[in-house]
């Protein structure tokens, strides 16, 4: 054994441990994951019989029939219209109201306006909707994409304030005084400093409710009408009494969920540098 | 106060053989009471323009039968005039959005599917969220002479179609009854003779079923996810010689009958059902059946379209029919099916029952029959049209059907006594539950007990 | 994190302010402290934004509270009143009883009790095992590889897709006789499992399935953490010679703490609500195993038609958030320090 040469191929030695243990997480991890995409994307090109078979079926002739169902059944492109309107008003209004929200709060301290916003997250949903019925009827806003909207914001708004007083809170105080000192207004101060100092985060934050805008359906459902209902729908068409259209199914989830994942995709440097920030201080 | 007829006066009424005649010489008085001027309109009383122009609501369960109401609706538009909007959504969706629309008193509520079953008929027409849509039926002006419900419907169908409260609220569109499905190829393979007709021939059918198979195939699949079991553990009940309460409205689940009824059904499931029976629903039921990995399963008969269509059933085309199988001291079959109403709230009632009437005249139900559905009409098994399509197996299937109806029990899956009946299914699913599970049944039938007289004096308040 | 350090004062609430905050504002003055000095009010609008500026921290954050108030006064005060009332079952009569169904929730319901336990048992495992994955998932995507954004990114995929989609799904995946987890099972020479079927294995199936939907958020908020970590300490922690399990229990973790904070607040209060995927996959059952207390309150006031009990239910269910957010609240604003 010659000493000097037992270091760096001992150090080579772990980092190849180190590396093949990382790819055997990553692995695992992925399989536990996504094992349910795999199966789902599969099934939606399978004929319905051997989707639910045991033992599963791994060769089969694939066929398009699922998807020629579901875009026959459903109004394809107005869902995806009401399902597009709906989300960027929630998350583009949501951030107008909530971004200066937010930033008062971060400001002026005022944590129980935080507190109170959370709460608004916490009523549970289903069992809220009897009274809210009731105001949107004799508001007028039944079935339309204004009453939907709102409901949304609802749901956002605490999400988009929560991450921001984070991010705001970060904006080193030194800018803020010096902008103070060159004449500019508290709202000027917020408008020209503190947003494009933060719109990594506001991005990140924005795709975050965009996606728990798109899912979310309950809303839709009772307040909603045959005007405004969105894409998810086309999920809900294939349960029936006594029989699930596995394939119909899975075909209508992939299709739902693919314009999200694409999102995703084209901004995900973002999410995750965007949050880095604001994270932190939570 | 709401005028109705009283349940008794129903029966007699609908008893008589001369039902429709009874029932339309007592009508022609409306007419004659009515302006003199919208009689000249009308010279014929009925006019299926009457209401053109109005708009219309139809919520209905992503299901056959909605299929078939938005087939027919360009007719009924073209022909009345009437504009129908629809909303059409699976089944919890659907429940979900009715229940708290009507709770929030709105009165866009126009024409919907009543949930199967109907076990919430009796609060929802006390609510008030319900019409009593027997007077429109009579009323010349309001209902086309070709209707004729009361004979062509008959009396068991219309009494499921009536709340506890003696006034028809819906119009039953759909024959269904708890019905046995068996693999006749595994009977024959295993040497069973023939369907089950007696409760010991059913243990015995799905013991050789799970032990020649070898544990691969199960013996029978049935619900046991609450509340839903409440359904089929009817007919146990009636096979025991019991229903749900005694003649002065006392429930009766901790009686030995119905104890005898809970291990049996427990038992069959616990011995020769599925593991997790107690997670498994009409869902869960039929898929396992559909992947014939059951010999048997007692439920809706709805459920042959898909267990003989070869693209979802592994099983089609071998699957035969039984008549629920009579037990010690009786044989009862759990009957009813879907059913249409009109809202109680909603604003515009008469041009809804003029839909309502279309998608439940004559014509539609022939068509619905044509296209696979089974209707308790009786006219369209009767016309040519049907005669000459049906196949043996179609014969067959109604033939059970129809034996299932003559010795229907239409009551809801709870005792009827108790207007919160969604809440009584739930409680005695529970001790249906324990049985499968093998726990102590006396003293969950006991606990059950107790919390149904509970809910009789609570009402009682 | 590098303010964790610095010689701030505790932030308890608006009475205390900061050293910077003084400067920018005035002694205790409130916000409108300095505005006066360089706002020089020449025409009407001007002076219309001049007292939008004094009075910024009402301003700013009254759009969000109209929003609020308007949308949720009126359900929260009708449910409220409910609770105070008993309703019967056709809902026709609405007698006063005062406090009786808050107390018979509190005192005399065992199913409230149950739901109650179950509940947590739910949530405190959820949160657990979603610290842990997320925690080992973060730790292994913090790096650079070829395709780190692509696999990032289909990482998010259980918060992306369809909820009511998926649960049906795993239902079917579940399924103790003919779903493939059972057959993987089998395969691996494992035991076969009853799943959501089983009364044992039901809660912690449903976890598992609460867990899968939430890592991914967790996931993003500690990696982005991760990716801020100052350097300095681990250089010194190296030369120390300490294990690289010592340096994540003894500075990762800590560092991490406002993040973790965070992050759990969400997925607590998400927790505590789940309910689509409890009612499509058990519906609370097998027996009343996974009747959380979102599934009780909603089968007592919508399948059981107990507006008045329901309503108790559900504002007994609101405060139990309420308080445990609020505890994790606490928890984050110590975790600045």
């Amino acid at each position: 054994m010659n000493r000097p040469y037992l270091k760096p191929m001992g150090m080579r030695k772990t980092r190849r441990i180190q590396d093949s243990l990382f790819w055997i997480i990553l692995s695992i991890f992925l399989v536990f994951f996504l094992f349910i995409f795999f199966w789902m994307f599969i099934s939606s090109f399978k004929p319905n019989l051997l989707i639910v078979s045991d033992p599963p079926v791994w060769f089969f002739t694939p066929t398009l029939a699922h998807y020629g169902e579901v875009f026959e059944r459903n109004p394809f492109a107005r869902y995806l219209f009401n399902s597009l309107t709906i989300a960027v008003s929630s998350v583009g209004l949501s951030l107008i109201v909530g971004l200066p929200a937010a930033y008062s709060i971060a400001k002026y301290k005022q944590d129980g306006l935080a507190l109170a916003l959370l709460v608004v997250r916490m009523l549970p949903g289903i069992t809220f909707l009897v009274p809210l019925f009731i105001v949107y009827k004799r508001l007028g806003l039944l079935d339309t994409h204004a009453g939907i909207v709102i409901t949304h914001i609802l749901t956002v708004l605490p999400l988009i304030m929560w991450v921001m007083i984070g991010f705001f809170e970060d904006v080193p105080s030194e800018l803020l005084d010096a902008a103070l000192i060159d004449g500019c207004s508290q709202l000027g101060t917020m408008i020209r400093i503190m947003i494009p100092l933060s719109l990594p985060g506001i991005t990140a934050v924005a795709i975050l409710s965009f996606i728990s805008s798109w899912n979310n359906f309950i809303f839709v459902l009772i307040l909603g009408g045959s005007k405004t209902m969105t894409l998810p729908l086309a999920v809900y068409n294939f349960l029936t009494y006594g029989q699930v259209n596995w394939g119909a199914l899975c075909a209508a989830a992939t299709v739902v969920t693919l314009p999200v994942l694409l999102l995703a995709l084209v901004v995900q440097r973002f999410l995750a540098g965007g949050l880095t920030m604001g994270a932190i201080k939570g | 106060m709401r005028s109705q007829i009283s349940r008794r006066q129903l029966l007699q009424l609908l008893g008589a053989g001369t039902a429709g005649a009874a029932l339309t010489a007592c009508v022609p008085a409306a007419p004659a009471a009515a302006p003199a001027d919208e009689a000249m309109a009308e010279p014929e009383g009925f006019d299926w323009q009457r209401y053109a122009g109005t708009e219309l609501r139809y919520v209905g369960e992503t299901q056959p039968l909605s299929d078939h109401v938005l087939s027919i609706l360009p007719k009924f538009e073209e022909m009345t005039g009437i504009k129908v909007n629809t909303e059409i959504l699976p089944w919890a969706q659907m429940v979900q959005k009715i229940r708290v629309e009507l709770m929030a008193s709105n009165e866009d509520m126009d024409v919907f599917q009543l949930p199967a079953g109907a076990e919430e008929r009796n609060v929802w027409f006390d609510a008030g969220w319900l019409n009593d849509i027997g007077p429109w039926v009579d009323d010349p002006t309001m209902t086309h002479e070709d209707y004729d419900l009361w004979e062509d419907m008959g009396q068991d169908y219309l009494m499921a179609g009536y709340s506890s409260r003696g006034s028809l609220v819906s119009v039953p569109m759909q024959m269904s009854a708890m019905i046995g499905y068996y693999r006749k190829d595994l009977f024959e393979e295993y040497g069973i003779d023939g369907p089950p007709t007696t409760f010991e021939e059913l243990e015995a059918a799905a013991a050789t079923v799970q032990e020649q198979s070898g544990g691969d195939v199960f013996g029978i699949t049935m619900r046991g996810k609450p509340p839903v079991p409440t359904s089929v553990f009817k007919g146990f009940l009636g096979g025991m010689g019991i229903m749900w309460e005694d003649d002065d409205g006392v429930p009766l689940m901790d009686s030995e009958e119905a104890i005898a009824a809970f291990d049996f059904y427990g038992k069959l499931l616990r011995l020769y059902g599925p593991p997790g029976s107690p997670n498994i629903d009409h869902v869960g039921a039929v898929n396992i059946f559909s992947q014939g990995k059951a010999g048997m399963i007692i439920d809706d008969a709805v459920f042959r379209k898909d267990f003989q269509d070869p693209s979802k059933s592994t099983v089609a085309g071998n699957i035969g029919y039984f008549l629920m199988p009579a037990g010690p001291n009786g044989q009862r079959a759990s009957a009813g099916g879907w059913s249409i109403t009109v809202g109680g709230l909603s604003q515009k009632k008469e041009a809804s029952w003029y839909l309502l009437q279309f998608i439940s005249n004559k014509e539609s139900m022939l068509k619905y029959v044509l296209d696979g559905g089974a209707v308790p009409r009786r006219s369209p098994y009767e016309t040519e049209a049907y005669k000459t399509q049906a196949t043996q197996d179609d014969l067959d299937f109604v033939q059970v059907l129809l034996d299932s109806r003559a010795i229907g029990d239409f009551s809801p899956p709870a005792p009827p006594s108790i207007i919160n009946l969604m809440r009584a299914r739930e409680s005695i699913a529970q001790v249906i539950v324990t049985s499968i599970e093998g726990g102590d049944v006396v003293a969950a039938a006991q606990k059950s007990q107790q919390e149904l007289l509970e809910m009789l004096e609570e009402q009682e308040e | 994190m590098q303010r964790n350090a610095g010689p701030e004062p505790e932030r308890t609430g608006q009475a205390t302010n900061s050293s910077r905050e003084n400067l920018v504002e005035g002694e205790n003055s409130g916000p409108a402290g300095r505005e006066a000095q360089y706002a020089q009010p020449t025409g009407l609008l001007r002076r219309a934004f001049a007292l939008i500026d004094r009075n910024l921290a009402y301003v700013l954050p009254a759009p969000a509270a109209i929003v609020i108030l308007l949308l949720m006064g009126y359900p929260f005060f009708y449910t409220v009143s409910l609770s105070l009332q008993r309703v019967n079952v056709t809902m026709t009569r609405f007698s006063f009883v005062g406090l009786e169904n808050l107390l018979e929730v509190l005192t005399a319901d065992e199913r409230f009790l149950n739901a109650f336990l179950i509940t947590l048992y739910f949530t405190v495992a959820s949160l657990i095992l979603e610290l842990v994955l997320a925690m080992i998932m973060a730790l292994v995507l913090n790096r650079t590889f070829r395709g780190l954004g692509v696999i990032r990114t289909l990482f998010l995929l259980p918060l992306v897709a369809t909820p009511t989609a998926t649960s049906v799904i795993w239902l079917i995946m579940m399924e103790p006789s003919i779903g493939i987890l059972n057959h993987f099972l089998e395969v691996a020479g494992l035991p076969r499992s009853l799943w959501v079927a089983g009364d044992t294995s039901v809660v912690p199936s449903l976890v598992w399935i609460n867990a899968w939907h939430g890592v991914p958020f967790v996931m993003l908020i500690l990696l982005a953490g991760l990716r801020s970590l100052p350097t300095e300490p681990f250089e010194a922690a190296r030369i120390d010679g300490a294990s690289k399990l010592q340096e994540f229990f003894q500075i990762t973790l800590p560092l991490l703490k406002g993040a973790i904070v965070v992050a759990m607040l969400f997925r607590a209060i998400d927790t505590l609500k789940v309910f689509d995927a409890i009612w499509i996959m058990t519906a609370g059952g097998p027996g009343r195993r996974s009747e959380t207390l979102h599934i009780y309150s909603y089968l007592t006031a919508f399948e059981f038609y107990d507006l008045g009990y329901g309503s108790a239910v559900i504002l007994v269910f609101m405060v139990i958030i309420l308080v445990i957010s609020a505890v994790l609240i606490r928890l984050r604003q110590r975790a600045w320090l």
